[in-house]
């Protein structure tokens, strides 16, 4: 996902005090935000205020906000902080550049496929998952499903963009041989 | 780069590798010319791997981006130390259906549009600098869009959804080409007017259900909740518009340039809505067609057997396999899914 005009202008718009442009940028961001949150932790309500707090802060404080091409790298990079710093008070083992969970799986479920055939599971390829760090699987959430460049993803992770590389190249050093092929034909027909 | 090799790996991470994955190019990638049967391999190892990355989604259900947005208004109202009632008591009571249906019945204030003789032409709208989004789904898609108002729409597959980005000061004007629920957002100040297929509804806040697919006979709109009014945009005349209650659907044959009021039974209008596909009594013709647009697949029909024979089933989010089972034990023939092809035999 490449930094857009239109997200520009949707940006600047807002800024400006055009509370259309805030609602579109809202009803845009939410369904997303809302999944990407959901990866740090289970708590839905937590969740929901931060991101209630989120938008608050962004329309009241907005002439003091920078511009920005790229508005789902800022939107997720602002809900993760709130998120850990609120997680961290709660637990000893996270902090904002140190977190252990980011949990994704694989999908689909499909279960009486994965039954009949242990090579097809997909269950074994998210046991091989889980076995990655937080960081990877974040990485590899960010590159791969949300399709962010490797910019977009260093501006997230708060990180260098060759922190990044590092990141992924050793997420895949571990995953690669996994039978991808079979998940993918299990993706495209149990729908 | 002619002859590099490139580990597995590597071309994972590169971007331009990856940009040619999700670009669907059919062509060779091109930074590899020539690339000998264990480079072809590796490639398409890289391949699978990059796109079966997909995750389970966490979705937030719908009542919940209405709730939050609402508190986002009330903290800002509180920050800002501006009351809005008007605003905050036109969000509670779209939130209680039953009132918003007294509300809508007791006003007077339908606002009715004049024809207008084109179809879909929102690109050669007068608006000052209005940019219109054009959402679109594949064949076996569907999606779910969130318009800047607060509308909901559920795009069913093989179907196009243009709006622009920000509505105007008067109204929300959308266009559609092909099947979708909305779930309107009460604006009384902006009337939500939806064009597909020489209709026009016009709805203050309600939730309905259109289908407009350009390859079918007629265009067909019902009505949930709420009360829509519903006009023709082709005919020279201005005529009455037709009105609905919940549980009526307008049938407008595009042939006959006819339509008529029916009552319909919400469970099955709305079926694709919940992930079921459900045949009553289809023709050959039309289950073929319908199995196409929901799974995104495409037939070779090489059956020379009887084909009169209507259809009926339902299938919750079962496989193409599932149903073509199904399918082909009542028509008689034998088929072979390969990829994205049905081969009937």
């Amino acid at each position: 996902m490449i930094g857009s005009n239109s997200d520009q202008m949707l940006w600047d718009s807002f800024r400006k005090g055009n509370k259309d442009a805030f609602n579109q940028i809202y009803y845009n961001h939410i369904a997303t935000l809302y999944n990407y949150g959901a990866k740090f932790t289970n708590n839905t309500t937590l969740i929901e205020d931060c991101i209630q707090e989120l938008f608050t802060d962004l329309w009241v404080k907005r002439t003091r906000i920078r511009s920005t091409s790229h508005i789902k790298p800022y939107l997720y990079k602002s809900i993760k902080r709130r998120l850990l710093r609120q997680l961290s008070k709660e637990k000893k083992n996270v902090e904002i550049t140190d977190y252990q969970e980011f949990s994704i799986e694989y999908s689909p479920e499909d279960q009486l496929i994965s039954q009949q055939n242990a090579e097809l599971s997909s269950t074994k390829l998210n046991d091989m998952l889980q076995k990655l760090t937080a960081k990877q699987k974040e990485v590899i959430f960010l590159k791969y499903f949300e399709r962010l460049s490797n910019q977009e993803i260093a501006e997230i992770m708060e990180v260098d963009v060759k922190a990044i590389y590092k990141l992924l190249h050793r997420a895949f050093e571990r995953l690669k041989d996994l039978p991808f092929v079979l998940l993918l034909i299990l993706q495209n027909y149990s729908r | 780069m002619k002859g590099k090799e490139y580990s597995l790996v590597d071309l994972l991470l590169d971007e331009s590798f990856i940009q040619w994955v999700y670009g669907g190019d059919t062509k060779m990638w091109k930074h590899w010319e020539n690339p000998d049967s264990e480079g072809i391999q590796q490639i398409e190892k890289a391949k699978s791997i990059i796109l079966a990355q997909q995750f389970r989604e966490v979705s937030i259900p719908d009542e919940k981006v209405d709730q939050i947005k609402l508190a986002i208004e009330k903290n800002i109202a509180l920050k800002e130390k501006k009351t809005r009632p008007f605003k905050i008591i036109s969000f509670n009571t779209w939130m209680g259906r039953a009132a918003i249906i007294t509300l809508l019945i007791a006003s007077v204030s339908l606002i009715y549009y004049t024809f207008s003789n084109s179809l879909l032409e929102p690109v050669h709208s007068e608006s000052i600098a209005n940019t219109f989004i054009e959402k679109k789904t594949a064949n076996g898609q569907k999606l779910s869009i969130n318009l800047g108002d607060g509308t909901i729409v559920k795009l069913n597959a093989g179907s196009k959804l243009i709006f622009p980005e920000v509505f105007e000061s008067d109204k929300r004007e959308v266009f559609l080409e092909g099947e979708a629920f909305f779930k309107v957002k009460r604006d009384e100040s902006k009337p939500f007017i939806l064009t597909s297929g020489n209709i026009k509804t016009t709805v203050l806040g309600t939730s309905f259900n259109v289908k407009a697919y350009k390859i079918d006979k007629t265009v067909e709109v019902a009505l949930i909740s709420g009360k829509v009014s519903l006009q023709r945009t082709n005919t020279a005349t201005i005529e009455t518009p037709v009105i609905l209650e919940p549980n009526e659907m307008l049938v407008y044959n595009k042939v006959g340039r006819k339509s008529e009021k029916i009552n319909f039974d919400p469970a099955k209008i709305l079926a694709w809505k919940r992930k079921i596909l459900l045949f009553e009594n289809a023709g050959f013709d039309e289950v073929i067609e319908r199995i196409e647009r929901w799974y995104g697949v495409t037939f070779i029909n090489s059956y020379k057997g009887p084909i009169e024979k209507e259809f009926s089933g339902a299938y919750e989010n079962k496989s193409i396999k599932a149903v073509m089972e199904g399918v082909s034990f009542a028509y008689g023939f034998k088929f072979e899914i390969k990829d994205k092809v049905v081969i009937i035999k």
